[in-house]
């Protein structure tokens, strides 16, 4: 492969989709395709094969998880670089993209030469957001992280043996069952939950998962399998 | 078929002239080079361009990509019946044959091809002799290849489940999410009640930790569009 070629994996939802970007890319100099798949972990699995320089995975249709094959091609710790198609003005997926380590973001309106020059940008190391998009890009960035301060703060707020018994309440058990696995009395469970639950802000154990979850925070805190 | 032709002269008389409209040029453009190469005479249009393709020869065969935001389908249907009288337009959808052909349906165009099909039945549907052929009703179409079959926690759950776990899974309450569907608080309660059923599950969180784990995330906070 010449040096100035960058290799290509695409994954995504649509067949026909990719079929004819596979075609369209593949006719441009200086663009190699080396695969295409629909499924998630194929596409993964493909990377994980023939690591290209850059994966583009959609994001662009709810039913296909395009953010997850970016963390998963991410996850494999190769230098393949992975580019996101999302909708346009779409900042949320934008956002979750680059939460998920992806290296530029193309829109479903951009044209077939826009993505060409993504594909080369990102192969050389620089990031990739449409302009215009990257100014509510850093201020939801920045408001994100200060939501995250506080959820760190929070949790930190909790006591050890809080922490053991939200782990468990976010896997789902019951009171009784958490109290004798923790060797505790139901009673005591409760009391902690309803601690847990006014220490972290929020109504309800299904809302204190949800909080764990989008923070990350069991990851962070080195407890359980994140 | 592509003979060469002296001094390079018009279109052939049977080639078949296709206007491709829709905003996700990306996707589009790369069709539009494909079916270049297949002896179709294709062009793009931006949905706002529309009204402004009436000059020129008039295609035969209208694609309109249904990913269109801001404006109604309705309408652009209604402007190209405007502008392009007696195309065939044919709707280009992202999802599975019953929601296309459904979709078809209610907007009364002529045929619909979906992206979720490999793109040669897309070949076959716009290159079909159109003279003779009366449109065909839609819902006749097999439906499209089933994905890689995933062995998932959530494979077995209706269309309508997935839409309650995930609602679940995002942290609203039985009732929001009874306000959101348009069904009633007890239908919720069912639904979730065969959720976790098919989950093989015994509470609401370990049902969430499951979908958790099988791949479902809370929709982003972030605000959208």
């Amino acid at each position: 492969m010449a040096a100035n070629t960058t290799t290509v994996v695409l994954g995504g939802g649509m067949p026909a989709a990719l079929e004819v970007l596979d075609f369209a890319l593949g006719r441009r100099p200086g663009v190699a395709i080396l695969g295409w798949d629909t499924s998630v972990q194929g596409t993964v699995d493909k990377v994980a094969a023939r690591s290209p320089d850059v994966a583009l995975v959609c994001a662009d249709l709810p039913d296909w998880d395009g953010i997850k094959a970016c963390t998963d091609i991410k996850r494999l710790g190769t230098p393949t670089r992975v580019i996101v198609v999302g909708s346009e003005g779409d900042q949320g997926t934008l956002i979750s993209a680059v939460k998920a380590g992806a290296d530029g973001y193309v829109t479903v309106a951009d044209s077939v030469d826009d993505l060409v020059g993504a594909l080369h940008q990102v192969h050389r190391g620089e990031a990739r957001v449409p302009p215009l998009m990257l100014g509510s890009l850093l201020r939801g960035l920045i408001e994100l992280r200060r939501e995250d301060d506080a959820a760190v703060e929070r949790f930190a707020s909790l006591g050890n043996r809080e922490r053991e018994v939200l782990v468990e309440l976010v896997a789902g058990l019951d009171h009784h069952t958490i109290a004798t696995k923790l060797h505790l009395s139901p009673h005591t469970v409760r009391t902690h939950t309803q601690n847990i639950l006014t220490k972290l802000g929020v109504h309800s154990r299904l809302e204190a998962a949800r909080f764990v979850f989008e923070h990350d925070l069991f990851s962070r805190f080195g407890i359980g399998d994140g | 078929m592509h003979l060469a032709r002296n001094g390079g002269g018009p279109l052939e008389a049977d080639q078949r002239r296709i206007l491709v409209v829709g905003a996700r040029t990306l996707y589009l453009q790369a069709l539009c080079e494909f079916l270049g190469t297949t002896g179709l005479s294709v062009s793009l249009l931006q949905p706002v361009q529309l009204r402004d393709s009436s000059l020129g020869p008039p295609p035969e065969v209208v694609l309109l990509d249904c990913a269109v935001a801001g404006v109604a389908l309705e309408q652009l249907i209604a402007e190209i019946r405007e502008f392009h009288k007696g195309a065939l337009i044919v709707l280009l959808t992202s999802g599975s044959a019953r929601e296309s052909s459904k979709q078809a349906a209610m907007l009364h165009v002529d045929d619909w091809v979906s992206m979720s099909l490999p793109v040669a039945e897309l070949v076959e549907v716009l290159d079909r002799g159109r003279r003779n052929s009366a449109a065909r009703t839609p819902s006749s179409r097999r439906p499209p290849r089933s994905g890689p079959a995933v062995e998932s926690p959530l494979s077995s759950l209706s269309e309508r489940e997935l839409s309650v776990l995930r609602l679940v899974v995002d942290g609203h309450s039985a009732d929001e999410i009874a306000a959101t569907l348009g069904i009633s608080r007890h239908t919720v309660r069912t639904h979730l009640q065969n959720v976790m059923a098919k989950m093989l599950v015994s509470s609401r969180m370990e049902m969430v930790s499951v979908a958790r784990k099988s791949g479902m995330r809370p929709a982003p906070t972030a605000p959208t569009s």
